[in-house]
Parts: C-alpha cells; sequence; structure tokens
C-alpha cells in the first residue's frame, strides 16, 4: 500500500524528545533570529516564514547543537541557509547573500554584536521608554504603523533626507543604552 | 557623517534598494569593516524594532513572557514554542491546504486543539449510497460535508466534490481517502475523475501508484488482486510508479494502462481501453428534505443607476427586489459611480466617502452564505480603503462586534504581517480567514467567499475563498465562532463600500470597482461558482444544495 511522503503532506512533526532546555535556547532567540533575518531579507514578506522554517529545524536538529557552544552561531547558520532556500525557490536574486565573503563577514559581525544577543529585546523595551515622546511616535508610526519615510516626511514637515537620518541616529541611540543597559546588568 | 551609505542601508532595510544601489552598497560594505558595523548595528536594531512592534500589539505571550518562567515544563515550553510559531508564521497553508486543520494532521504548529475541523470536500449527488460508518450503514444527502479521512460507500453512487472543484464519482462498493482539498487516495473499488482547470495538479494515489491529473476526465480501479487500472477518458495524466514512485509516465487521451504491485514496487504495463466501465457524474436530484429549503439570492449587477442615485436589486431571496443599494455621497463628491466591468456596467468607487447603503438585512446566525462578486483594485488603494467590499450585522463600537465583512487584507490586523497583503478577507468579529492572492494589480478578479455553516461553524475553519475560479490558499485565519446578528436594534443593513463599524476613523471607503454582487443564502459549489465566473448565471433554485451539519 502507498504510504504518502508526510513532508508532502505537511505533516512533519518535531520530535517529541526534544530537551526544555534547547527549546528554552530556541524561544530566547526568536527575536534575535527575526532580526539577523530582517537584515539578510528586509521587506521580504516570507521573514515569517523563514522564521518558522528555521525553527523546524532547529527542533529537528537538537542532536546537532553540542551543549555549551554557541547556540547563536549555529542557529543563525540555519537562518542564514534557509534564507538561500527561501531566495532559490522563489528564484530571487539577493545581491548580499551571492558575495559569499562579504556575507560571512556581515554574519561574523552580527553574531559578534552586543545587539544579538538574546537578552537584548529586553533591553531594547526598556531603552524605548527612554525616548523623548516625540521620538517614540515616530517609532510607532514607523514600526508599528508602517507609515513610510515619504509619509511621514508629509505629516511631520521635513525632508525624507532628514528624517533618515534621524532614524539613523536614533537606532544608534537604542544600540548604545543597550549595550549599556547590559553590561550594567551583568556587572 | 557618510550620508550615502545611511542613504543605502535605509533603502536596503525597507527593501527599495535598486540594483545599482546594490552594487554601490556591497562595495561600501567590503571596502570597510567601520561599514559594516554600522550596517550590522542599524539592520539588528531595526529588526529588533519591527519585532517589538509586532508582538506588543497583539496581546498574545511573548518571547520574554516564556523567558521569565524559572522553571518551564517540557509540554508548556514545546506550547511556547508553538504559540512562538504561530505569532510569528500567521501559518501559511498551501494552495490546497497541506497543513490545514484537518484529521490526523500531525503538524505540531498547526493548530489549537478545540478548533473544528475543516472539511475538504462536499457530497454534491448521490443515488441510493449507503456509507459505513462505525460498523453501520448510514446514508448521507447531498451537500453533507466530508472531513478528511476514509470513506467507503457500500451501496449506490455517489459524487463527491473537493474544495478544489476536482470531483470523483465512486461507484459500491469503494474507499476513498479524502486526504485534503485536492488530494484522495482510492483503497480500493471504481472510481471516476473529472478535474476542472482550475484545479489542475489534483492526484490520486493507489496503492501501486500515484496520478496527477493535468485537466481531465479518467478512471480508476483498484482491485483486491493488487491489479489497478488507469484510464483517461479524456485530457492526460501523469502516473508515477515504481519503487517510490520514482519512474512515471504520461498517459494520452482514450489509452489505459494497468499497474500491479510487486513487493513494495509496482510495474506498469498496457491495458485494452474501456471507457465504459467507469461511472459518469450523479446528476443531483433534489430529496423531499432538501426541496423543502427555500435557497435564493439577492443581485446587484449595477448595470444602471436611477434617479435616486439607487443601483436594483434582482433575486430568488425574500425581498430581494425591493433590496435597492442607495449611493451616499459626501457633498463635496459628485463624481460618477460607474465604469465598464465584467459583465455590463461596474460600481466603482474612489475610496473618497461614497458608499451604498441597503435595506438587505444580510444572512443571520450560522447559516451558511456565499458572497460572490468581481472586483478590480488599483495597485494605489491605501489601507484606509480596504474596507469593505460588503458588510452587514450587529457593529457597536463597545462590544464585540458580530458582523460579516469582506475586503481586502491590510496584513496589520490583528498584528502587523497578518496574511498576504491585499488578498481577500472575510471577517467575523475577531475572527476571520485570508487569502493569498494579491488583489491590488488593477485587474478584474472574481473572489467568492463561501461560509459552510452549521452550528459548530468557526470563522478559522468554516470560510472558503475561490479567485478567478480557483481554490484559494489561506495565508492566515483567526478563530471566532459564529453568530451574525441580523435582528438587533443596532444591526446594520447590508452596506456596500464601506466599514461598518459605526464611528470608526481608522477605514475611509472602498477604493475599486465592484461587479455583480451575489449574496447565497447557502454554500455555492466549486463547479457552480466557476459557471458564475465564467456566465454571470447564478444556479436555478432546484441546484442549490442544501448544507446540512458536518
Amino acid at each position: 500500500m502507498t504510504t504518502h511522503n508526510e513532508s508532502e503532506l505537511g505533516n512533519e512533526e518535531p520530535r517529541p524528545s526534544i530537551s526544555p532546555e534547547y527549546i528554552q535556547l530556541v524561544i530566547n532567540h526568536q527575536s534575535s533570529l527575526y532580526a539577523f533575518i530582517q537584515t539578510l531579507v528586509p521587506g521580504d514578506s516570507s521573514i515569517d516564514d523563514i522564521l518558522q522554517e528555521t525553527n523546524i529545524t532547529l527542533c529537528a536538529k537538537e542532536a546537532n547543537f553540542e551543549k555549551g557552544s554557541n547556540f547563536r552561531a549555529f542557529a543563525f547558520s540555519i537562518a542564514r541557509f534557509k534564507v538561500l532556500s527561501h531566495l532559490r525557490d522563489k528564484k530571487r536574486h539577493q545581491w548580499l547573500l551571492a558575495d559569499s565573503d562579504l556575507c560571512e563577514e556581515l554574519m561574523e559581525n552580527m553574531m559578534q554584536a552586543p545587539a544579538s544577543q538574546a537578552p537584548a529585546q529586553d533591553h531594547l523595551r526598556r531603552c524605548l521608554n527612554k525616548l523623548t515622546d516625540h521620538q517614540r511616535q515616530l517609532m510607532e508610526k514607523r514600526y508599528r504603523e508602517g507609515y513610510t519615510l515619504r509619509e511621514l516626511s508629509k505629516i511631520n514637515k521635513r525632508t525624507e533626507g532628514s528624517l533618515q537620518q534621524l532614524f539613523h541616529r536614533l537606532r544608534n541611540l537604542l544600540r548604545d543604552c543597550i549595550e549599556k543597559s547590559m553590561a550594567t546588568k551583568s556587572s | 557623517m557618510n550620508t550615502r551609505l545611511h542613504h543605502l542601508i535605509e533603502q536596503h532595510l525597507t527593501g527599495k534598494l535598486t540594483p545599482s544601489g546594490e552594487k554601490e552598497l556591497q562595495k561600501l560594505l567590503s571596502e570597510s569593516s567601520e561599514n559594516r558595523d554600522i550596517f550590522c548595528t542599524q539592520g539588528l536594531i531595526d529588526g529588533r524594532l519591527r519585532w517589538e512592534m509586532k508582538n506588543s500589539l497583539s496581546g498574545l505571550p511573548t518571547v520574554e513572557m516564556h523567558q521569565r518562567q524559572p522553571a518551564i515544563k517540557k509540554w508548556m515550553a514545546v506550547a511556547a514554542l508553538l504559540i512562538l510559531v504561530l505569532i510569528a508564521g500567521s501559518i501559511i497553508r498551501t494552495q490546497f491546504g497541506t497543513s490545514e486543520p484537518q484529521a490526523g494532521n500531525k503538524t505540531a504548529h498547526s493548530i489549537p486543539a478545540n478548533l473544528p475541523v475543516r472539511t475538504v470536500a462536499r457530497l454534491t449527488s448521490e443515488k441510493e449510497a449507503n456509507w459505513l460508518f462505525g460498523g453501520s450503514q448510514q446514508t448521507l444527502s447531498s451537500g453533507f460535508w466530508f472531513k478528511p479521512g476514509e470513506w467507503r460507500i457500500t451501496h449506490g453512487a455517489a459524487t463527491i466534490t473537493l474544495d478544489s472543484g476536482a470531483k470523483i464519482t465512486a461507484v459500491a462498493p469503494a474507499c476513498v481517502e479524502l486526504i485534503n482539498s485536492n488530494h484522495a487516495r482510492l483503497i480500493d473499488g471504481t472510481v471516476s475523475v473529472d478535474v476542472p482547470e482550475p484545479a489542475i495538479g489534483f492526484t490520486l494515489d493507489t496503492p501501486a501508484g500515484r496520478i496527477v491529473d493535468l485537466s481531465t476526465r479518467f478512471g480508476v480501479s483498484v482491485e483486491k488482486d493488487q491489479h489497478e487500472e488507469v484510464h483517461v477518458l479524456e485530457g492526460e495524466v501523469i502516473v508515477h510508479y515504481g519503487d517510490d514512485h520514482q519512474q512515471s509516465q504520461l498517459i494520452g487521451d482514450k489509452s489505459s494502462i494497468q499497474l500491479n504491485t510487486s513487493g513494495s514496487s509496482s510495474k506498469l504495463s498496457p491495458a485494452p481501453f474501456r471507457p465504459e466501465s467507469y461511472p459518469r457524474e450523479i446528476e443531483f436530484a433534489p430529496t423531499a428534505q432538501s426541496a423543502g429549503q427555500d435557497f435564493g439570492f439577492v443581485h446587484w449587477s449595477f448595470d444602471a443607476v436611477d434617479e435616486t442615485n439607487s443601483f436594483a436589486a434582482q433575486g430568488t431571496l425574500k425581498g430581494a427586489d425591493s433590496c435597492l443599494a442607495q449611493v451616499v455621497t459626501p457633498q463635496e463628491n459628485q463624481s460618477r459611480n460607474t465604469t465598464k466591468g465584467a459583465f455590463g456596467d461596474a460600481l466603482h468607487l474612489n475610496g473618497d466617502g461614497t458608499w451604498l447603503k441597503t435595506n438587505f438585512p444580510g444572512i443571520a446566525g450560522a447559516k451558511a452564505r456565499t458572497i460572490a462578486f468581481w472586483v478590480r483594485i488599483p495597485p494605489s488603494a491605501r489601507n484606509s480603503q480596504a474596507y469593505s467590499i460588503i458588510g452587514w450585522g450587529y457593529s457597536d463600537p463597545h462590544h464585540s462586534p458580530q458582523k460579516w465583512e469582506i475586503g481586502w487584507n491590510t496584513a496589520r490586523f490583528p498584528v502587523r504581517g497578518t496574511g498576504v497583503k491585499g488578498a481577500v478577507r472575510t471577517d467575523f468579529g475577531s475572527g476571520h480567514t485570508i487569502g493569498s492572492t494579491d488583489l491590488r494589480d488593477g485587474r478584474w478578479h472574481h473572489v467568492v467567499s463561501v461560509f459552510t455553516g452549521g452550528e459548530h461553524a468557526d470563522a478559522a475553519t468554516h470560510i472558503r475563498h475561490y479567485v478567478d475560479g480557483r481554490f484559494e490558499g489561506v495565508s492566515a485565519y483567526r478563530q471566532q465562532a459564529i453568530d451574525t446578528e441580523t435582528d438587533t436594534e443596532k444591526s446594520i443593513p447590508a452596506v456596500i463600500g464601506k466599514y461598518l463599524h459605526p464611528g470608526d476613523q481608522l477605514f475611509k471607503t472602498f477604493h475599486g470597482s465592484i461587479d455583480e454582487l451575489y449574496v447565497f443564502d447557502t454554500a455555492l459549489t466549486p463547479s457552480q461558482i466557476l459557471r458564475l465566473k465564467q456566465t454571470n448565471t447564478p444556479p436555478a433554485q432546484e441546484e442549490l444544495l442544501p448544507t446540512p451539519e458536518t
């Protein structure tokens, strides 16, 4: 009797034997993975799908992860593979991933960055509260409500270029705040 | 300050980098580690901001909530991960729903346990058919919704129509396993299969092989002695066979083959063509039970506007003819509201405050319904102009809405990234089902929203969409039991082109053209939907199937 190919039917199931510690690692790194994937394929409507695929593979590959080693590096390399596979399926070119040397250097850089560490999201939330009302409103409009720079420039009567610089500075401000906050906590 | 680098990074982060910009940014990043630092910082913080805003809006558990739990138990951890996957993924289902919420689906990231099972097919006609359930013989009336699983017919004959539109006609004795909306398995017996163009790719597995349809009609028999035959009555199919079905052969029009199982493999050889051995589709004959049910429709063709600035309605539902759709226009806007449509003229709304009111109360409760229309949405349509094509029901800003509403998905609600932007979206209260085709391309599309109805009906499982006659994949769904309130003081009769929520500031009015809008008080079949698209002809009263409880 023919049996159905499980993956074809979408019936793949995570291994039931995943350890709670490993699952915790996967959970803790969700926002880091999302930020990493978003940096590689910004504006792609499938970012959530790629993250989902990454999670499924991470769950299936627990045995390949050496306890105590760098989980972030392990997870990022799987996410990178998933991004590549997604681009191949969609027959899309991506300049950043096509240049393998540059891609390696950027991956290394992102893995070293404090902003890619798992606790950074908590610190980001605290840092957002330190912004002025106007700065926070701008962030909300752009990142929650999806306003484009062009729309924001009309609302705020500023040029797009000046808003670009403002967001650049705000992200740097948040990066500094996150790093400081993380350093304070660890000391 | 490297303004140019900042500009290019900004373009990259919004997905708007041009090919020449890509080259320039690539060069800047390759030549300086400082530039790479800037790029990575900006990218990571940008991504974290998106994640934060996306999840803090949802009200659902976030990563950090789980992190705070000191001793997370295994099952809780799994649940937490799955919740995360649900938040992140909005669950994209493939076109024919291979990971749909269906019986036996083991997909861990699929559905809450209490979600009703989604049906995949419908009994569209039968002739003295008996079915075997739990050891006893039962009859099923036409219109019955099939869940995934094995269905054994023990007497008579029946035609089962899958949601994709593929029809399987089985003559007793036969056993068919319904796998999903475009995939079945013949366990034993004889069937014929009719596959319309929108369901091309329909797959029928047999013990010895797999038949993939290329828009055709074919017959298959599986005998208990492991002998199988495939007869192509019209068109072509591909038969996969051998070890793990790795071999395949195209079988042409009016030809046939036999498959014989040999161990774990199968062999293919010629067979005499015997088309007469396969049944034709059973014609639907109303039963006493179904004949007693009165179904109908209301239809706005938008072909002519009268002196009161109203569009006429017609149809077979009681009072349909009096359901005029009257144009409501702000004083400052007196622009023309008609345009050339898919059939005759169409309604055109430019999102500037113009909409149509009717006195059609809508379909109430959890009664099945089908809403069909042509729509043309310009690529420039804004999120605030997404609602609605049609809506009705109870909508009080201070209470949970009990309204039925169809528009296009802005991918903002309940969280950013929900479903495919621009796809058809049917909402009920806080529940919804969202399609997968972006309609905002300035072309006419035939769109149908079918609600299968019933006592345990849910917005997540009982709504299907068809776009241009094709069964639409689901890009996101959300649970909500359905009970449309059309008879309260605050219930609003059907409105066309306006968000139903009174006083809402978020949505304005619909921007686009609408033509041949039908509302039926039952669920149409895929072939009726296809015919409506092709000829603008609604099914006759006696062709409308009842929708018995599943």
